[in-house]
């Protein structure tokens, strides 16, 4: 027998939920922010009290060549020089002093040792991702880094051989950064809203606060496993459920919820997703008949309905569908149809020379029709911008 | 400035391109609601893993769509889409004008694991003679096959699956 179904007005907080375990907890944790090798200096060649030097700050750009090609930062550049002209310290840094690098030559055969800061809490959003993006580069692709200086023509000198070392831990960590800066950077291009790398990074509500933002974003619907809820009935419910306690022992509903508003907390700003509807398949009544039947006996006048509370049954999910999203832009479009070329192992130009052609394994393609469509909405979406 | 090696570089300032405005009145999700409403209740949404599917909307100026599952398709595949208790799936598609609401195409394709297949189709454009406009695949009598059929509706397709294909009764 269908269970009843309740269609109910309800709003965020009458939800109990346990933080999102199975459904795609994109990111597990959050490593600090910070990053110092600067440890590995046990003998700096240079001492605050040695000779004064020269000093010359220039704008350049630090390029990481490797075989996927040349990948680029805007740095600023504070060289230091010896009274004989020699190099002392080559300094880089970028406005935001989210990535320091030194270099000092060592005199042994030509080689350069260096340090390196990375400072991602608080930074401008952007910046920390183009730095760790760059990062990235540096210790995880073979190739040389040089400078160039923006020189007529540009000049450009070899620093160092690619990759940089970094120890195992320290580079899962950048790696879990970097994804996480990334989903940042996603939230922030959908929302509008910006949230810096965080400073506390043991903040889990935040961290499941963000996965969840993700989740919705990214297909509108999150599955979500809730310990409890409550919802308001009026006494006529009241007195129906009542019935079904002393009749049956139990009173399961399944339910429909209509939420105007959902915003969520992730670290140091709230995002709005705007409205939602929920459903659960299952639920079972656990407010007692005793408190109920002393509510509908002693309840005043101005009293219209009464809360009671309600536990999922079998761990029944929650289902959450955000009427807002995903949102369809161009890059979502062009998302989708690399997506379609991965998968089908060609290009959209040829797909939709086959397809017009009337080539059969075009018209095989079974997400044909979409392909083509979102290549009309890629079109449609370019003449607008 | 860079030639390679960087998501973020090639696309650069688009990624941060703030999104459209609300979109809650888009006719993609008011369709999206229309076949919500078959799996929502029971006994449907009991037959459903999960207890719901996935669709998903997309509106754009001339055309709206809606879509459940993507990639290949065949008795191997991981089901995806409409995905049913007994692990048989429905890809779905439908390709509406947004001037008038006048459905454009429809792609309906219900997928048995290791076993038949059938597709309802809707192909207005390529319709002749011998390519019927509304017409149904059926895996065993190869793709080429084309059987004429009425226009159905994605929710008669979602009934009909329930009815004759997953329902605990068959």
């Amino acid at each position: 027998m269908a269970l009843k179904q309740e269609d109910v007005s309800s709003q965020q907080g009458d939800f109990v939920a346990a933080p999102l375990a199975s459904n795609g907890n994109l990111l597990q944790s959050l490593p600090n922010g910070f990053y110092d090798k600067s440890e590995t200096f046990d003998t700096e060649p240079l001492r605050e009290s040695q000779e004064a030097s020269e000093t010359v700050i220039r704008s350049v750009d630090l390029i990481a060549s490797t075989s996927a090609g040349d990948t680029t930062l805007p740095m600023i550049h504070e060289a230091e020089f010896w009274p004989n002209d020699k190099v002392r310290r080559l300094h880089f840094f970028d406005e935001e002093k989210t990535l320091d690098l030194d270099f000092y030559p060592t005199g042994a055969g030509g080689r350069t040792e260096g340090k390196t800061k990375v400072q991602l809490v608080g930074k401008p959003l952007e910046q920390a991702l183009r730095t760790t993006e760059f990062f990235d580069v540096l210790v995880g692709q073979t190739g040389e880094l040089s400078v160039q200086f923006p020189n007529e023509p540009p000049e450009r000198l070899h620093l160092t051989e690619l990759p940089m070392s970094i120890s195992e831990p320290e580079f899962a960590a950048h790696q879990d950064r970097l994804r996480s800066l990334r989903a940042l950077q996603e939230v922030w291009t959908e929302t509008g809203v910006e949230v810096r790398y965080p400073d506390n990074t043991e903040d889990r509500e935040g961290l499941d606060n963000l996965n969840f933002v993700l989740k919705a974003i990214r297909s509108g619907w999150v599955v979500q496993q809730v310990t409890d809820f409550r919802t308001d009935f009026p006494a006529s419910g009241i007195r129906e459920l009542c019935d079904e306690l002393q009749s049956r022992g139990e009173a399961l509903r399944a339910f429909y919820f209509e939420i105007p508003r959902e915003t969520y907390r992730v670290f140091n700003k709230q995002i709005d997703l705007g409205p939602s509807r929920r459903y659960l398949s299952t639920a079972r009544l656990t407010t007692s008949l005793e408190e109920m039947v002393w509510w509908l006996t002693e309840r005043r006048e101005d009293q219209t309905t009464f809360s009671v509370q309600w536990e999922p049954v079998e761990e029944a999910p929650l289902h959450i569908f955000f009427d807002q999203w995903p949102r369809t832009s161009l890059a979502s479009v062009e998302r989708d149809l690399r997506e379609f070329e991965t998968i089908y192992e060609t290009t959209s130009d040829v797909f939709k020379r086959g397809w017009i052609e009337r080539e059969t394994w075009a018209r095989d393609i079974p997400d044909g029709k979409r392909w083509l469509s979102l290549l009309e909405a890629r079109k449609e979406l370019t003449q607008e911008t | 400035m860079v030639s390679g090696g960087s998501r973020y570089w090639k696309l650069g300032k688009s990624l941060l391109r703030k999104p459209e405005v609300s979109m809650t009145s888009d006719p993609a999700r008011a369709r999206r609601q229309e076949l919500w409403r078959v799996l929502r209740y029971g006994p449907y949404n009991k037959l459903l893993r999960g207890g719901w599917a996935q669709i998903k909307p997309e509106y754009f100026r001339h055309f709206y769509m809606i879509s459940a599952g993507k990639g290949r398709i065949g008795p191997e595949t991981e089901p995806t889409g409409v995905i049913f208790s007994d692990g048989s799936f429905l890809r779905l598609f439908e390709k509406w004008r947004s001037r008038d609401n006048a459905l454009l195409e429809y792609s309906y394709h219900y997928q048995v694991p290791n076993g038949v297949s059938v597709r309802y189709e809707m192909d207005s454009a390529a319709a002749t003679p011998d390519h019927p406009e509304y017409h149904l695949h059926i895996s065993e009598l190869g793709d080429e096959c084309r059987l004429p059929t009425g226009r159905v509706s994605g929710e008669e397709i979602l009934q009909m699956i329930f009815e004759q294909f997953v329902s605990p009764t068959t």
